[in-house]
């Protein structure tokens, strides 16, 4: 059982490394609904354990919504702009490794080591490292869609978060965030399209007109 | 009775909203919308006189929970949606025979617009931390599709900023209140009212500091980005610029103090309690900050929209000063200093729109001899500006007064003298600014107002920011005073 955890505790560090590096949007988006795949096996033998059915629907939910539905809108988006859009950093990509063991460490020291109620006190350690990811993600990236994906890269750790500290928000809560999150996916869809058509680029370099 | 008003005032704004994307004929969508907005405003009035009469009331079994502090901000956020509801008739419909707008994007505008004021509303009636949070990043989304809705370049660059900072900035605020939670949980055990303010209100006190500070500092910093508080408002001028007017003035006059009593509520739980001292200390470090950066911005400031937004950015950093000042005077002041920025800025906002439409630029210097060239509207510019600044005999000049005079009795001499030296300053800077236009030979000819929704409905806020300075009707007073108790955690 511990060892499972484990095992899925390494896949999330790996796949939000391995989406800060991508070369192709595409691959991130891909990274990304696999990280919420993690997370939803995760509530589902969080909610198993505790015996707390509410986190049987929410796993269910994080599959639907953020593992299956905000993927596809937005593949979508990209095949509106072109599959094959590069991700574009603004540091080297050695520099950016640096910074990603940077946020996993951050994220070890400053949580304190008290246990969780299931497993280890890990995943919380994991779910600050995440959302500083995430951050890292929209401050590196030149892309408009990169930076939705940290986005939602920080919405999933801070779902970590609270599943790791308090077995999730009660359940309307929860359900209003992956309300929040799947209008802010549409938006950011919407905007990349249309930011596209309007400056035949989404460089967020672009997007320097407004100023003081 | 009473317990219905909070699902009408969701329910109302929302089924307009619905109602709006129907294609229908011109008159009978502009029946439904001025339908639904004197129905949410009606709503919103009767719970508020509930609430003057009758104190903090729950309903539905305690998702709802509304008292006098969210009452006067029901009041605020429904007389600036009214008005620039009105106003958005005669705006948009110009709009749309300038071709700017298509009949399309009319009806979304009015979608957007319902569903926007819904999501402030929920934000202040429900009891539940969490909801709040939620509702507050609804508001983002809801009003990021109305800073996009010209479908420009500087439109869709505002919207992706304001969209992207605001979501990044509140998912700050959201693991401060897992933290809450945790730590509510881990005194209390597990239950499903952790998270509700009437729950924490009565035992905050009693959870561990540091993780209260914690708490305190990201939720601070996660809302503060929403209010616009420097140095998180890069997002602020940008949106405010340019959205259509109307919306300008939503998002200055009640989106700006939705997100600040998510930072109040907050606050709330922690004065009292051995964190007193941190929450004081950062409110005023803040306030002073968003005062002393709003300052260069405001003075230099060629755009009449921008220079608007960050006075908007200073009026937040005056709100967020008086509360860190603390006491229950200063609090009555942020509440009567909040209900006439809101009432005052969401008339130049709109105002400054009708230039703009009549002017054709948005440029300051562009913009002369407004008074001659239309009386109304330099009439409205002046008064409004007048009482915007805090001249005598408006009230934002009392509540400046007293916010300052609280502080020195509050044990705060410099950072109070400080306070007033950047107000005196800020003073000087928009009287500047909204001279250059009022005065002066008009660089346009005599402008006619081509719909009379965009000019009387801004007689209405104007009135009540000049009578509110003179004389307060007694069940108004009755009710800030409740909201000023509510803030020092005395009616719980």
């Amino acid at each position: 059982m511990h060892v499972w955890l484990d095992i899925m505790m390494i896949a999330l560090i790996a796949s939000t490394s391995l989406l800060i590096s991508v070369r192709f949007i595409l691959s991130a988006v891909y990274w990304l609904a696999f990280q919420s795949l993690v997370l939803s096996v995760l509530t589902l033998v969080f909610g198993l354990a505790a015996h707390q059915s509410e986190l049987l629907w929410i796993a269910g939910l994080t599959l639907l919504i953020k593992a299956m539905l905000i993927p596809v809108i937005l593949r979508r988006a990209l095949a509106r702009i072109g599959l094959r859009r590069q991700a574009e950093l603004a540091l080297r990509r050695e520099t950016l490794i640096g910074g990603v063991i940077a946020m996993w460490l951050i994220g070890y020291y400053v949580t304190p080591a008290t246990p969780s109620l299931v497993g280890s006190h890990m995943f919380l350690s994991v779910a600050i490292g995440m959302l500083l990811s995430g951050v890292l993600v929209m401050i590196t990236h030149q892309k408009a869609m990169m930076q939705g994906i940290g986005l939602i890269v920080i919405e999933n750790g801070l779902f970590l978060a609270a599943l790791s500290t308090s077995l999730g928000m009660p359940l309307l809560v929860d359900v209003g965030i992956f309300m929040d999150v799947f209008v802010v996916v549409l938006l950011i869809a919407l905007l990349t399209v249309q930011i596209d058509e309007l400056f035949a680029s989404t460089h967020l370099a672009r997007l320097r007109r407004l100023r003081g | 009775m009473s317990a219905i008003w909070p699902f009408m005032i969701l329910a109302i704004p929302l089924v307009t909203a619905g109602a709006s994307l129907v294609p229908l004929s011109t008159r009978r969508r502009l029946a439904i919308h001025i339908m639904g907005l004197l129905a949410t405003s009606a709503s919103v009035f009767a719970l508020a006189a509930t609430v003057t009469a009758g104190g903090a009331m729950e309903t539905a079994s305690g998702f709802f929970f509304v008292d006098p502090l969210s009452a006067v901000l029901l009041l605020v956020v429904t007389l600036v949606t009214l008005i620039s509801g009105l106003h958005s008739i005669g705006y948009v419909r110009q709009d749309v025979a300038h071709g700017e707008l298509s009949v399309r994007q009319e009806r979304q505008y009015f979608a957007w617009f319902h569903a926007f004021t819904a999501t402030m509303y929920l934000v202040l009636m429900v009891n539940n931390l969490g909801i709040t949070w939620v509702a507050i990043e609804g508001t983002t989304v809801t009003s990021a599709f109305l800073v996009a809705i010209y479908r420009k370049a500087e439109a869709l660059e505002a919207a992706w900023k304001y969209l992207i900072l605001c979501s990044s900035g509140i998912a700050f605020a959201l693991l401060g209140l897992i933290f809450l939670y945790s730590s509510a949980q881990d005194v209390y055990g597990p239950g499903s009212n952790r998270l509700d303010f009437t729950f924490l209100a009565r035992t905050a006190h009693a959870l561990p500091t540091p993780l209260l500070l914690t708490s305190f500092a990201l939720i601070f910093v996660g809302y503060g980005t929403k209010v616009g508080l420097a140095p998180l408002h890069f997002w602020l001028p940008d949106a405010h610029s340019q959205a259509p007017s109307p919306v300008s003035a939503l998002l200055s006059g009640a989106l700006l103090n939705t997100a600040l009593y998510g930072i109040m509520r907050i606050v709330i739980l922690l004065l009292h309690t051995a964190s007193e001292p941190f929450v004081v200390h950062l409110s005023l470090v803040f306030g002073l900050l968003s005062l002393a950066v709003a300052f260069p911005f405001l003075l230099l400031q060629q755009d009449i929209k921008r220079m608007l937004a960050f006075s908007s950015v200073e009026q937040m950093g005056i709100l967020l000063f008086g509360i860190g000042v603390g006491t229950e005077a200063s609090f009555f002041a942020v509440i009567l200093q909040l209900f006439n920025h809101a009432m005052t800025k969401s008339t130049l906002f709109m105002t400054a729109g009708n230039l703009v439409q009549q002017y054709r630029t948005k440029q300051i210097p562009r913009i002369r001899g407004v008074l001659s060239a239309s009386p109304f509207s330099g009439t409205v510019l002046l008064v409004a500006g007048l009482a915007l600044v805090g001249a005598p005999p408006f009230a934002i000049f009392s509540s400046e007064l007293a916010i300052t005079a609280a502080g020195f009795a509050a044990g705060h001499p410099f950072t109070t003298a400080l306070f007033l030296l950047l107000l005196a300053a800020l003073f000087g800077a928009t009287l500047y600014q909204l001279g250059r236009m009022v005065f002066g030979t008009p660089t346009a000819v005599r402008m006619t107002h081509p719909s009379r929704w965009t000019t009387w409905p801004l007689l209405l806020p104007l009135a009540l920011a000049t009578v509110l300075g003179v004389w307060m009707p007694h069940p108004l007073s009755e009710l800030f005073q409740g909201a000023a108790r509510v803030m020092d955690g005395r009616l719980l």
